[in-house]
């Protein structure tokens, strides 16, 4: 287990990683799967209804020392909470607002030696992108966006995280 | 000023509407009347209408508009023209006639016209009575074969109308002389949906444990509009996990959208919708939302949504309930501006209301910036700078709304659940909660071509959002700031609690929305 953090409109936010654990998706439409048993580490965290919805979308939930029986092509997602008991997988997308309205090309290479590559600009508000993570980088999303807002080229830097987003019934 | 006569054998006292005539032009001048100057410069300054929330002339505004739906007009009147209204058998250039104005004690438009109902003495020959309306000015229109000496009868000089029936009602000669006075009168709304009367949160009669008027008023809402504007229907976009669109009850509403499909972990691509295909997900929760806010009224199916003739954008992401907020935040900013992710529309295909009814039922949800950039840019930036009103469901858990950054952003209207007794049903409260409607055991469309009882602020927010449409097809130019005001001022303080000074309390917000109110 690892305490991690990072800034979310001003804010730090607080996340624990249980590094214990690993997700899995296999690739392609998912078959019904019985409800697995809960790994300890998680069952003492999350409540059971978030990783049975987590399941239903796919996703299966190991120790990271167990056996891996997934197909292969599965992805694989690292495993935080959030305060107050809300599972979140770790992708290696962010979502970054650099600093004025800068072009693709100057949005890359402002991100570039970060290893961060862009993946999609977002047209709804000024400079915004989504990126990922580069092989090599010098860390995950949360190091990464946590290392851009330190150097101040960003209005932010977020990893993107799912997160169970059901309806209010 | 008022004046009293009376009708069938009692005294009617109405009130007499200060400096306002009721006009009604000749056909032909009738589309030029419409504008302000072209009125004033004919018969007077037009009444203002209500876009600032209230009546320039004290006229009750339903049924104002009621009467201008059949081609009249109110106007603060010029000279001539208010001696026009006064006088029978009087009008000006350009008008058809000119009539004076009075409200009842109901409170309901009453207009002049220059025809009385009259009873003779059923003893006077048919020549006596030829001979008595001669003496008194009056000419026949239409002998009334139901009744002995019985007539619908006209001046045939100028005289006031209020003299000319008391002088009548003076006379031993008239059993009764009646003025023949113009009304708003309409059947009330009722849809003929076969389902119709199992949707108490529209017009709830009391039955099923519920209490009578429980409900958002909408059938008085809808006799003022069903969310259709003055040039086109308003357009709602219902955010959610996947939803029917060829559902029968839908379809015909659905006018644009699309869906974020998974491409890679936390990564979607979006998919614009089209006509007869076969992969847009299907959720019956979003199935639902949608019949909530639009489903079709009078087709023979089902019930109806609170904008029956309103346009709905489907828009779909996250069909199995996991994924991150960016994709959300796409979809909302979407719907206000659909050139964000297609390049084949513009902003001008965005829809002037959105909803979402997505969200943990548990108590935190964090805002990440991203989802913070799209509320704020379709909610002050949509509908080209007015701002498009954004609905999202509270939790439904009693969790204060605060632990919510999304439903309690401020750019967010947080809507509540009400059930059929007009009390809270237990959802998220605190300041920030907008209001409450109907969502327990709420009727509608759900997947698979159907219908179903269901409950929750998922589905209180589309009813909600439907009223926003329905008060933007009335006052097309608003501000998303100006409707929701609006929603507010006029919600029900129900529940028997008392609201702050500022008309709000924690659990039911400003109150139960009324759609009747908001859009008069």
């Amino acid at each position: 287990m690892r305490e991690r953090s990072f800034v979310q409109r001003n804010k730090r936010v607080s996340l624990r990683e249980l590094t214990d654990l690993v997700a899995l998706r296999p690739p392609g439409e998912q078959e019904k799967r019985a409800a697995g048993r809960i790994p300890e580490a998680m069952a003492a965290e999350v409540p059971e209804a978030q990783v049975r919805a987590f399941e239903r979308a796919g996703w299966v939930f190991q120790e990271r020392d167990a056996r891996d029986e997934t197909p292969t092509g599965s992805s694989r997602a690292t495993v935080f909470v959030k305060p107050g008991g809300r599972l979140a997988l770790g992708t290696n997308t962010l979502t970054v607002q650099l600093q004025g309205d800068p072009s693709d090309e100057e949005a890359a290479a402002i991100l570039k030696p970060f290893g961060v590559e862009l993946l999609q600009r977002l047209k709804f508000a000024p400079g915004l992108f989504r990126a990922a993570v580069m092989d090599g980088a010098r860390g995950d999303t949360v190091d990464l966006a946590n290392e851009l807002v330190e150097t101040g080229i960003v209005r932010f830097a977020e990893p993107e995280l799912i997160e169970g987003l059901g309806g209010r019934q | 000023m008022q004046w009293t006569f009376q009708l069938r054998g009692k005294e009617v006292t109405l009130a007499v509407v200060e400096e306002t005539v009721a006009v009604r032009p000749r056909e032909g001048l009738r589309a030029r009347t419409a504008t302000r100057s072209a009125a004033a410069r004919d018969f007077g300054r037009l009444a203002k209408d209500d876009r600032d929330g209230r009546t320039g002339l004290d006229l009750p505004v339903r049924s104002r508009h009621l009467f201008e739906r059949a081609g009249w007009l109110f106007v603060e009147p010029q000279p001539e023209v208010e001696r026009a209204a006064f006088m029978t058998r009087t009008t000006v250039r350009g008008a058809e006639t000119v009539q004076q104005v009075f409200v009842d004690r109901g409170g309901n438009l009453q207009v002049t016209t220059d025809i009385l109902t009259v009873q003779m003495d059923p003893e006077m020959t048919e020549s006596q009575v030829q001979e008595r309306l001669t003496v008194d000015g009056l000419t026949v229109i239409r002998r009334l074969s139901f009744a002995t000496n019985t007539f619908e009868a006209s001046a045939t000089d100028q005289r006031p109308l209020p003299e000319l029936i008391h002088t009548l009602q003076s006379s031993s000669y008239y059993r009764f002389a009646e003025p023949m006075l113009l009304q708003a009168i309409t059947g009330r709304l009722k849809p003929t949906d076969p389902r119709y009367p199992d949707q108490w949160q529209h017009a709830n009669d009391g039955s099923n444990g519920g209490v009578a008027g429980a409900d958002i008023h909408a059938e008085q809402a809808w006799d003022r509009t069903r969310g259709r504007g003055a040039t086109r229907p308003v357009r709602i976009a219902i955010i959610d996990n996947g939803m029917q669109v060829d559902h029968p009850d839908l379809q015909a509403a659905i006018v644009g959208g699309g869906y974020f499909e998974s491409s890679d972990v936390g990564t979607t691509t979006f998919v614009r919708l089209q006509t007869g295909g076969t992969d847009f997900p299907d959720v019956s929760h979003g199935t639902f939302c949608m019949g909530m806010a639009g489903a079709r009224m009078n087709n023979g199916r089902g019930g109806c949504g609170s904008a029956p003739e309103a346009d709905l954008i489907a828009i779909a992401c996250l069909k199995d309930q996991i994924g991150t907020q960016t994709t959300l935040a796409r979809a909302v900013a979407y719907a206000a501006n659909p050139g964000t992710e297609d390049a084949q529309a513009t902003v001008s295909d965005g829809a002037e209301v959105i909803v979402c009814s997505l969200g943990p039922n548990n108590a935190d949800w964090d805002l990440t910036s991203i989802l913070d950039l799209a509320i704020q840019s379709a909610a002050n930036g949509g509908r080209g700078g007015a701002g498009c009103p954004l609905f999202w469901a509270t939790s439904n858990g009693p969790f204060p709304i605060a632990g919510d950054e999304v439903s309690s952003h401020p750019d967010v209207i947080a809507v509540g659940r009400s059930n059929r007794m007009d009390q809270t049903d237990g959802s998220a409260f605190g300041p920030k909660l907008e209001f409450l409607a109907p969502g327990r055991d709420v009727f509608n469309t759900r997947s698979g071509s159907g219908y179903r009882f269901w409950t929750g602020t998922s589905f209180a927010a589309p009813l909600a959002a439907g009223v926003g449409a329905l008060v933007l097809a009335v006052n097309p130019n608003w501000t998303a700031g100006q409707v929701r005001e609006r929603l507010r001022e006029t919600c029900d303080r129900v529940g028997g609690v008392n609201y702050d000074a500022n008309g709000h309390h924690d659990r039911y917000g400003y109150g139960r929305i009324n759609a009747a109110r908001a859009v008069e």
